[in-house]
């Protein structure tokens, strides 16, 4: 057998198409490869029922019948996002059990388009934490190095992506939950514009920032499956329209950050970045740009979120889905012992800070003065973008650290997310490619940032930085 | 940040630590809210106020659209009866 | 009677809720509709499931703008929901989305008959929550989220009012507004419009609030009113000995005929009010409220204005005939096929209204074509009234056209003037008394002389042509 753990989700797309290998072929190779690569824990479980799905995609092919353009083709989803009739459970204990019983709209337009979705993947518990530590699964495990954490939140699909267990999943993206994993295992990742994927069926982190998106081996997959599942949904009052086509532009202005250059200054891949500027400017013009109030994004970020987590996550009461604690007598023992049992550390932890930020005497000084700071910051970077066309920075401030290093630390887990963040904070697309090698032969990964609904600048400046650092590496 | 303070937050949220974990989160609490705390020297020169806002065209037209079934709606209940969730007895 | 009661001012203010009358509920497309399978009516957004987003009913936010058209308030061309955060049961997502820093209406305002005004404070959108059964300890408590979601106003007033009667005047003036333009239902008996009552005492004359309590959920005219009086006489009985009101919320028992504290809770609630994320701020803009304002009937107030400046009908008549959209609609039909206001509106009032039970809703069991029909005919003297009213039975009994219904029962059958002259000259041959008193005072005599034709026509004379035909035989 051929091993196609090595190709695109479009190489693979188009050999199912053009019938030279059957589905049903496609979805057995990356079963096996999944059961046997179970150490990186990154799948949690494979749906078997992708068998007989591929085999309706082979009789639909071969009968000549129209398909959808993501036919016969494996996707993984991260545990959070609902496919009716199998299991989510945010890699938590308090849904262990749950069954999802509505699809997503992002399951349903993958499957519109005949994709085959493949198995759920591991993450931090509800999508809070950085590293796919946090889970009630275990520890998902580098993809390059095993003794390193994966990244997170979206840890698992990052890591099925790197080790060859499917070609592409789907993660989500609350503060660099896509970019970072795809950095710190050597993949693409991107974030789209908030609003450009519905949120419905999707279980809530954090409302005003979360986005769903995939995480690939090229750009052109995720362009590809981000197409797929983009655009206005009924059932998501937050959604925008599809992504634009190709941008008509032919010349673009990268944008470096001034207050990021100097954070740089005290990392040490700094150089790297910055030899990597010097040879970008022969084909983009470069420019510095001042967003005064960027470095505020992280605090934003961390009132914001655990506020809108405090309510969301109110919802797990033990009465409606799954946990509930059988010992209690009367109604605030089912709340309270579901909730102590249910929930893991960080989420606990995130959720009495958020109802702290939002509760009274402290709501202004805290949630509404985050809310108006982001506002400020937001408008900081549509100013900025109007002197380039996208912003140039890493994703992470250096590659993935070791399984069990940052665990008892949460500030300095938090404290990864500073330039991941920002793009959540802004509302803006953003996307993490592998650009160079850290110490330890880890993945590094550059970040581009273009400013709202520019998703096809964004994408168009990957695939030429993509092409220039190719022929210099 | 004080240890009542955190027990009203277990209670806001329903939640329950040990004296330990209490003490350890008191902690972490701490460092967390210095982290963030440097929001409050941002100058606003402007209001921020309102965030942007949808025009009532755009919202959902009042058509009803068929509902689940009681059983689905009930599949993940860990109690039911007489197609109700069930809790215990509440006292008002 | 309540002596202490005498010393002090009551100081009330209501907030009531009401459900609109919309499809759908106001966050997802399920039906919006009473007493269907506990939970059938329910989707992933009403029940609160992992992943579901509220998605704002336009109709809903169209008819709480229509309420404050009614009511003249100032509608905020900004408006945000948010979650007001709390555990309970009925509240599948442990926060209810209301309003509170930008709600859709603000000010308006009620004139109640004696001419007071009770201003409002704000009128906002949010949903209801579920119903809870409760039934044992061992059983425990069931949940139904039908009603979850329910797209609800909440009206709420200054403490501009100061007695029961008032209270029950205001809100029956809501109700009527409400339900005159069919922006709510207004079932009271289903839970369709609620109040809660916040009261305080204050001595009399001073300009200084007391401590006020609340009572939540009264969901009938009577028991607003007689928990206002309970609760005043109670507030009354504890400052006269010099005590103190508990700031608390109590509930009325209406059986008992007393209010309750309720359970205090250890703590105090905080609701950490913030901006749902789910569902950004809506623009309301001039041409929306058009649009809307375009929509809607003639308000009550301006078409009794009309019906007593133009139709000449006194105010009373004018006053019951809008006390429903319905009536007044029906009255307007009714117009269309005989234009005479104030005999349609004596029909309606004395010979329909009795028809129909006071508080329910109800359907006038004949059509206005029809009623006006056999106004019409009374009125052109083809038939008198009593027979009218028969006719009118016999429609409703049958449903047939009142013209055909009137041919069958030979209605129409005149009496010939032949017939008339015969039967006077009889009377004047057998009854020397009355030629006599006829001489002396005609108009006495003629009442009884007519009565005579009649009861022996069966009532089909008509009573002008006797009454000349008489001057004919007995002058």
């Amino acid at each position: 057998m051929m091993d196609y753990s090595k190709l695109s989700l479009i190489e693979i797309r188009d050999l199912i198409s053009s019938q030279k290998v059957k589905s049903e072929e496609i979805i057995r190779f990356f079963i096996e490869k999944c059961e046997k690569k179970r150490e990186f824990n990154a799948i949690i479980e494979i749906f078997y029922d992708s068998i007989e799905k591929a085999k309706e995609i082979d009789k639909k092919i071969a009968s000549g019948e129209k398909v959808g353009i993501l036919a016969g083709v494996p996707i993984a989803i991260k545990d959070n996002i609902l496919y009716k009739g199998h299991r989510c459970s945010c890699a938590s204990k308090f849904l262990e059990s749950f069954v999802a019983p509505y699809s997503s709209t992002v399951v349903k337009k993958l499957l519109k388009e005949d994709a085959i979705i493949l198995g759920r993947t591991n993450m931090d518990e509800f999508a809070m934490g950085g590293s796919c530590e946090n889970s009630c699964y275990g520890v998902c495990h580098n993809a390059v190095k095993f003794d390193c954490v994966a990244g997170g939140s979206s840890g698992g699909s990052a890591v099925a992506v790197a080790a060859g267990l499917v070609p592409c999943a789907i993660g989500t993206d609350t503060g660099g939950s896509i970019r970072q994993p795809a950095s710190f295992n050597g993949v693409v990742g991107i974030k789209p514009t908030y609003g450009r994927v519905s949120r419905f069926g999707i279980v809530a982190f954090a409302s005003s920032l979360d986005q769903a998106s995939p995480i690939a081996k090229t750009i052109e997959d995720c362009e590809l499956v981000l197409k797929v599942i983009a655009g206005r949904d009924e059932h998501d009052g937050t959604t925008i329209d599809g992504c634009n086509e190709k941008t008509t532009k032919t010349r673009f202005t990268l944008g470096v950050c001034k207050q990021v250059k100097a954070d740089l200054a005290s990392t040490k891949y700094s150089d790297k970045f910055l030899q990597t500027l010097q040879a970008l400017s022969k084909d983009f013009d470069i420019v510095e740009i001042d967003i005064p109030h960027i470095e505020n994004s992280l605090s934003c970020y961390y009132i914001l979120a655990p506020a809108e987590v405090a309510s969301n996550l109110a919802r797990f009461d033990g009465v409606k889905y799954t946990k509930r604690a059988d010992k209690s007598i009367d109604l605030e023992g089912v709340y309270v012992q579901s909730r102590t049992e249910g929930f893991g550390k960080e989420v606990k932890r995130r959720i009495m800070l958020g109802n702290f930020v939002l509760s009274s005497g402290y709501f202004d000084a805290y949630y509404n003065k985050a809310k108006k700071v982001q506002r400020l910051i937001k408008q900081e970077f549509k100013k900025a973008f109007e002197s380039c066309d996208c912003i140039i920075l890493p994703t992470t401030l250096g590659e993935a650290f070791k399984i069990g290093e940052k665990l008892d630390d949460p500030l300095s887990m938090y404290k990864e997310d500073l330039f991941t963040v920002p793009a959540n904070i802004a509302g803006i697309p953003a996307i993490s490619l592998p650009y160079a090698k850290g110490e330890k032969g880890l993945p590094l990964g550059i970040q581009f940032m273009a400013d709202a609904l520019k998703e096809d600048v964004l994408f168009e400046v990957s695939k030429r930085f993509e092409k220039l650092h190719k022929e210099e590496r | 940040m004080d240890l009542d303070k955190i027990k009203h937050l277990e209670y806001l949220s329903k939640l329950k630590f040990s004296e330990e974990e209490r003490s350890q989160f008191e902690s972490e609490f701490e460092s967390i809210l210095s982290f963030v705390d440097d929001i409050k020297g941002v100058e606003l020169k402007e209001s921020f106020e309102k965030d942007e806002a949808v025009s009532l065209s755009a919202l959902r037209e009042d058509k009803p659209s068929s509902s689940m079934s009681q059983a689905e709606v009930l599949a993940n209940a860990p109690k039911q009866k007489d197609g109700c969730y069930v809790t215990p007895l509440v006292v008002e | 009677m309540m002596g202490y009661l005498d010393k002090f001012d009551i100081v009330i203010g209501l907030e009531i809720h009401a459900e609109l009358s919309t499809k759908t509920k106001v966050f997802c497309s399920c039906k919006n509709e009473f007493g269907a399978e506990p939970n059938s009516n329910t989707c992933p957004v009403c029940t609160g499931m992992p992943g579901a987003l509220p998605v704002l009913n336009r109709y809903a936010v169209e008819l709480a703008i229509k309420a404050s058209l009614s009511f003249g308030c100032k509608i905020s061309p900004y408006t945000v929901f948010e979650r007001k955060n709390y555990f309970y049961p009925d509240l599948s997502k442990a926060y209810q989305i209301s309003q509170l820093v930008y709600p859709l209406n603000v000010g308006g305002q009620i004139v109640l008959d004696s001419g007071k005004v009770v201003r409002l404070n704000r009128i906002h959108l949010e949903e209801d929550a579920g119903k809870l059964t409760h039934i044992s300890k061992v059983v425990g408590t069931l949940v139904d989220y039908n009603r979850g979601g329910t797209p609800l106003i909440e009206i709420v007033t200054e403490p501009d009012i100061s007695s029961a009667d008032e209270a029950v005047e205001f809100l029956k003036k809501v109700r009527e507004a409400l339900m005159f333009e069919d922006i709510a239902r207004c079932k009271m008996e289903e839970g369709g419009l609620r109040c809660d009552v916040n009261l305080s005492l204050k001595p009399k004359g001073s300009t200084e609030f007391g401590t006020r309590t609340e009572m939540k959920n009264l969901n009938s005219f009577k028991s607003v009113q007689r928990a206002i009086e309970f609760e005043a006489k109670r507030q009354a009985e504890i400052l006269f000995e010099g005590g103190k009101i508990a700031q608390e919320t109590r509930k009325w028992d209406d059986d008992k005929g007393k209010s309750l504290a309720m359970r205090s809770k250890e703590q105090a609630q905080d609701y950490r009010y913030f901006p749902d994320p789910d569902l950004l701020p809506i623009k309301i803009s001039e041409e929306n409220i058009e649009n809307v304002r375009k929509e809607m009937v003639m308000l009550p107030s301006d078409r009794r204005k009309i019906y007593v400046e133009k139709l000449g009908l006194p105010e009373y008549d004018a006053k019951i005939l809008t006390s429903s959209k319905y009536i007044s609609d029906y009255f307007e039909t009714c117009l269309k096929t005989f234009d005479s206001p104030k005999k349609i509106s004596n029909w309606i009032m004395v010979d329909l209204l009795k028809l129909v039970k006071e508080g329910e809703e109800f359907v006038f069991p004949i059509s206005e074509q029809d009623l006006a029909c056999i106004i019409k005919m009374v009125e052109e003297k083809q038939i008198n009234k009593t027979i009218g009213l028969q006719l009118m039975e016999k429609v409703i009994e049958t449903g047939k056209e009142p013209l055909t219904l009137a041919k069958e029962m030979n209605l129409f059958v005149t009496i010939s003037d032949e017939q008339i002259l015969q039967l006077l000259e009889k009377l004047k041959a057998e009854n020397e008394k009355v030629v006599a008193d006829f001489k002396v005072s005609s108009e006495k005599v003629v009442g009884f002389i007519v009565g005579y034709v009649m009861k022996n026509t069966g009532g089909k004379a008509n009573g002008t042509r006797v009454k000349e035909l008489i001057k004919k035989v007995f002058d």
